[in-house]
C-alpha cells in the first residue's frame, strides 16, 4: 500500500471541512463550525491494482496562504486548494497563493476547486471561469456530493502515476 | 526562545508527554502523561496514528540536532484522542550512537472551547461582509 498526504487549503468558509467529511465520512452539515489548526484523517482507495492510503490533512482556512504554517506541508504530495464560487473574495488571492504554494511543493501535484457549486447557475459558473486568473481543475459541491470522490480519485491517480501538473 | 520555551511559556497547557520512537515508528520510551502507549508499543506508530504516518515522509529527512519541525494546533495526534495539540518532532542522539526520534505533544485542549468560539465569531462577522 502507498501512503500518499494530501493538504486542503484555501480561505475561510470555502468548504474545506465540508469536502473532508464528504470524502472521507460521506457527511455533510449546513452548519458553518470553524476548523482550529489541523485535522487528520485517512481514507484508503483503489486504483486500477494498486491501493493508496490517502492521509488528508484539513486545515484551518486562511485568506492568504503565507499565513498557513509552512510545517503542515512537510512531507505533502498533493495539494487541493478549495475557492467558494459564491464568494468572489475567495478568489482574489488565487494567482499569488497558488505561485506561493506551488514554490512549497514544487514537484507535487496542486490541484484548485471552486467549491458550492449548488450555489451558482451554469451561466454563472462560466463568468468566473473567464474572469479567473487561471481555470480550476474541479467544481464540486461538497453539499450534493458532485465531483467530490472524482477530486480525490483524480488526485490519487495523478499521485500514482506521477502525473504533473499542466 | 525556541518553540517548547514558547509554548511552555505562553500558553494554558494541561499536560506534555514526549515520545521516542525509532527509526521504524515504534515507541521505545513515553512519559505517557496524556495517553498510554502501553499497548501501542508492538505496533509501528502509523498503524495509530494517520498524523505520524504522514509526517514520516518529512521525519526520515531530518538531520541529526537540526531545528525541530513545529507543528501547532493538531487536533487528531493519534485515531483516537481528540483535542488541540502543539507538536514538535527533532531527531537526536540517545545512548551509545543511536538516533531517535523526540516527539513532543502539548495539550491546550481545554483552551479550545475559547478558541473555537472566538474564531467562529471572527469569521462569522467576516463572511458576513461580503454582502
Amino acid at each position: 500500500m502507498v501512503s500518499k498526504k494530501i493538504i486542503l487549503t484555501g480561505s475561510f468558509g470555502v468548504g474545506k471541512t465540508s469536502l473532508f467529511n464528504r470524502f472521507i465520512y460521506q457527511q455533510f452539515s449546513d452548519k458553518y463550525l470553524t476548523t482550529i489548526g489541523v485535522k487528520v484523517n485517512n481514507k484508503t482507495i483503489k486504483i486500477e491494482d494498486e491501493t493508496i492510503s490517502m492521509m488528508v490533512w484539513d486545515i484551518a482556512g486562511e485568506v492568504s496562504q503565507d499565513k498557513v504554517p509552512v510545517s503542515y506541508f512537510l512531507g505533502a504530495s498533493g495539494i487541493i486548494y478549495v475557492m467558494d464560487l459564491s464568494r468572489p473574495l475567495t478568489f482574489v488571492n488565487l494567482e499569488s497563493d497558488i505561485q506561493f504554494l506551488r514554490e512549497l511543493l514544487p514537484n507535487g501535484t496542486i490541484l484548485i476547486v471552486a467549491n458550492k457549486k449548488d450555489l451558482v447557475s451554469e451561466e454563472q459558473l462560466q463568468t468566473i471561469l473567464r474572469e479567473l486568473p487561471r481555470p480550476f481543475d474541479y467544481s464540486t459541491s461538497a453539499k450534493t456530493g458532485e465531483n467530490v470522490e472524482e477530486l480525490f480519485l483524480d488526485m490519487g491517480q495523478r499521485l500514482l502515476h506521477k502525473i504533473p501538473n499542466e | 526562545m525556541n518553540n517548547i520555551q514558547y509554548l511552555t511559556q505562553t500558553k494554558n497547557i494541561s499536560a506534555h508527554q514526549q515520545i521516542l520512537m525509532d527509526w521504524q515508528g515504534y515507541v521505545l520510551e513515553s512519559t505517557d502523561t496524556i495517553f498510554s502507549t502501553h499497548l501501542l508499543k508492538h505496533r509501528p506508530s502509523k498503524e495509530w496514528s494517520h498524523f505520524l504516518e504522514s509526517m514520516f515522509p518529512a521525519i526520515q529527512l531530518l538531520e541529526l540536532n537540526s531545528p525541530e519541525i513545529f507543528l501547532p494546533r493538531v487536533s487528531s495526534i493519534t485515531n483516537f484522542i481528540e483535542g488541540i495539540f502543539d507538536c514538535t518532532i527533532m531527531r537526536v542522539e540517545w545512548g551509545d550512537n543511536n538516533q531517535v526520534i523526540v516527539w513532543n505533544i502539548m495539550d491546550y485542549t481545554q483552551d479550545l472551547p475559547a478558541m473555537q468560539k472566538a474564531q467562529q465569531k471572527l469569521n462569522e462577522m467576516q463572511l458576513r461582509l461580503k454582502y
